[in-house]
């Protein structure tokens, strides 16, 4: 059966063409409909095959062409699996930018694509404008959908008077929809195998009851209006991925989230902590908190345990400095820390050197952003608990990367104190112009005030300071010198950073305590 | 059926040019036809496949033991067929795809289908003829209609002076 290229080469043997018409529906199959719908000029025999492919996938989004032409290649080729009684396996429909007119001829299309016997069918549907069109009632009566993405409809009554068919949707998507939570709610439960939930600017559900769904595997929710936070509860057993911007999670005392691998949560009311304590996350890898309530109370009230034995990174962002630890056996693990100073610097570098020593085991990056406020007052407040960290049983952290942002400048008293509680081994990174000053100012006190003598508290322990420059294109840290910083020039940023090596004495304690711990237990 | 435990079965597979190759049975059985006749009982000699030539099914056994030895996750088997495929000409893969039919291994028929399609992604019609060898039958008339009838695919395609 095998034949090879002619013995001269000048022509070889059209194998493709010969191969069985299943093979070829089948590599037909894997193209976009683009592609397979011009393989019709290759040849005669080539002409119809495209449309007997089990799949048919149309975009306007991609399509070359108006509007109307996408609707006559659509229609015509809809009407040609029907009168050739062609079965369809699966069918993609995006419409991103049509009339309302052009929207209602879905009411025509679906009925032809399910008659076709479409068992995967996944729709996308977005008028051109928000507000005046209606989603046709027959979407929600179709069977074969598997995967459902409507943006800037309204979502009433009458779209769903009848009873939702959506027992084999696996992913919904919906943004920028009006509906109101009992419509919603009736929709999610008639899908019982639904994997994927992505809601995106659906402002008026005020309510999110998925703990019935029992197959879901990822859930994104963002929200941003000035109403009330949406209250969601979700099945902890399937969830994989939850990604939630403004919103009110509620966790259930010792649920156990068995799949989890990330967790991001930006704007969310943590309604009790006690909860979140009490969950396990055995598959949990990342964790993103940003700016979130329920962490401002009382420094006794409001800690967060995170039991995730798999963790790799933990990321935080806030203005007020949480008390967060995590139970884990990770060895490996990073925390990423974005704080923003604001007016109270109460208990400022206690409430951190709390939170630092508690994620100690990870390697820790933490980027200080500083508005409008006299450092010299975190300094005076905090000025004792220092005092006590240095001289008590409380050595100070080793950090990776330390950046102060904003108003804050290197040095600044904030920096003493800073230099008390933890020891990065960079900081940066700073603009090549500022490097020399910076390094100056690290380096030699102002003469005879206070501040001096606290730079003594963590100046002795400073071995050496040299300074790396980066560079764009290997994206990499070099070192380098002060002399051999490039000349200035306007409007050019080099980023520069400090490498610092503490004295070992300082390790000396860190380590001398972890082999205590290490016998306690 | 084979034993549970004890020694992995080996079953003995004969080419078309009457070849003999031997396989362990976890591997051969990704093809549905040779499952078939496993659990038919008609496995006990040596299989004959009439339509594998000797080189085509030593390839195919190499797919087998080698997909085979892969857990179950999908990232990896995928690596492994698009490693497995990225040498093959397209002779070679045709040899393939036709194998994959006949002994109805879906797995490795969709990876070398989809391999074939991908050649042929956002290529120029003439690209397509000269690099299978098609010969193009239509008449310049009848070849403008389908284009015309199809227009809206011929536009941002790469054109036909490259090889």
């Amino acid at each position: 059966m095998k034949r090879g290229k002619g013995e001269d080469g000048s022509k070889s043997i059209d194998r493709i063409s010969e191969l069985p018409q299943c093979i070829l529906q089948r590599i037909l199959y894997f193209m976009s409909q683009e592609d397979a719908v011009r393989t019709s000029v290759l040849s005669k025999s080539w002409r119809e095959i495209w449309c007997t492919r089990p799949n048919l996938d149309l975009s306007d989004a991609t399509f070359k062409g108006n509007n109307g032409e996408f609707i006559s290649v659509l229609e015509n080729t809809l009407r040609r699996y029907c009168e050739q009684r062609l079965s369809l396996d699966e069918c993609s429909l995006s419409c991103t930018s049509f009339d309302s007119t052009s929207v209602s001829l879905i009411e025509k299309w679906i009925p032809l694509i399910t008659s076709a016997g479409v068992k995967n069918f996944r729709l996308s549907i977005v008028p051109a404008h928000f507000g005046h069109v209606k989603l046709p009632s027959v979407v929600f009566e179709t069977e074969s959908l598997r995967d459902l993405h409507v943006e800037r409809f309204i979502l009433d009554q009458k779209a769903i008077e009848k009873t939702v068919l959506f027992k084999h949707l696996k992913k919904l998507r919906l943004e920028q929809v009006c509906i109101h939570d009992r419509i919603f709610q009736k929709i999610i439960s008639s899908c019982p195998l639904i994997e994927t939930m992505f809601l995106k600017s659906c402002n008026t559900i005020r309510s999110i009851k998925a703990s019935n769904l029992r197959r879901l595997k990822d859930f994104y929710f963002s929200s941003w209006s000035d109403e009330e936070d949406c209250s969601i509860e979700i099945y902890p057993t399937s969830i994989e991925t939850i990604q939630i911007e403004s919103g009110n999670i509620l966790l259930h005392q010792g649920s156990n989230f068995l799949n989890l691998t990330s967790l991001f949560l930006d704007h969310v009311t943590l309604s009790s902590l006690d909860h979140f304590s009490s969950c396990k996350f055995p598959s949990l890898e990342n964790v993103a908190i940003l700016y979130c309530n329920g962490l401002e109370e009382s420094l006794e009230e409001s800690h967060l345990h995170i039991d995730a034995p798999n963790i790799s990174t933990f990321g935080y962002h806030g203005l007020l400095i949480p008390s967060i630890s995590f139970a884990t056996t990770s060895t490996e693990w990073s925390s990423c820390l974005y704080l923003l100073m604001r007016s109270d610097p109460s208990f400022w570098l206690l409430k951190l050197h709390k939170l630092l020593d508690s994620l100690r085991q990870s390697e820790i990056s933490v980027t200080i952003h500083q508005f409008r406020m006299n450092d010299e007052d975190i300094f005076q407040e905090n000025l004792d608990l220092v005092q006590d960290i240095k001289g008590g049983n409380k050595p100070a952290v080793p950090l990776e990367d330390l950046k102060l942002q904003g108003d804050l400048s290197y040095f600044s008293p904030l920096l003493n104190g800073l230099f008390c509680i933890c020891r990065p081994r960079k900081i940066g990174a700073i603009n090549y112009m500022n490097a020399e000053s910076v390094l100056k100012n690290l380096m030699q006190g102002e003469n005879g005030n206070y501040q001096d003598q606290l730079r003594q508290l963590w100046l002795p322990d400073l071995e050496e300071v040299s300074l790396e420059i980066y560079d764009k294109n290997r994206r990499e840290w070099d070192p380098t010198s002060l002399s051999d910083l490039p000349d200035y020039e306007v409007g050019k940023r080099i980023s520069t950073r400090f490498a610092l090596k503490w004295r070992e004495s300082f390790w000396f304690v860190f380590l001398q305590r972890d082999t205590r711990l290490d016998e306690i237990i | 059926m084979a034993a549970e435990t004890g020694t992995p079965t080996t079953l003995t597979l004969k080419s078309n040019d009457d070849e003999l190759f031997s396989v362990a049975e976890s591997a051969a059985i990704l093809s549905v036809t040779i499952r078939n006749m496993v659990e038919d009982g008609c496995a006990g000699g040596v299989i004959p496949l009439d339509n594998v030539d000797g080189k085509t099914l030593a390839s195919v056994i190499t797919y087998m033991n080698g997909i085979s030895a892969i857990p179950a996750d999908e990232e990896k088997k995928k690596s492994y067929r698009d490693k497995f495929l990225s040498d093959k000409d397209f002779e070679t893969l045709a040899d393939m795809v036709l194998a994959a039919n006949y002994l109805n291994m879906s797995c490795l028929m969709d990876a070398v289908s989809a391999k074939i399609a991908q050649v042929m992604e956002k290529k120029s019609v003439g690209w397509v003829r000269r690099k299978f060898g098609i010969e193009n039958d239509y008449t310049p008339e009848e070849e403008a209609a389908v284009k015309e009838e199809h227009k809206w695919t011929f536009e941002g395609v790469e054109t036909d002076d490259d090889n």
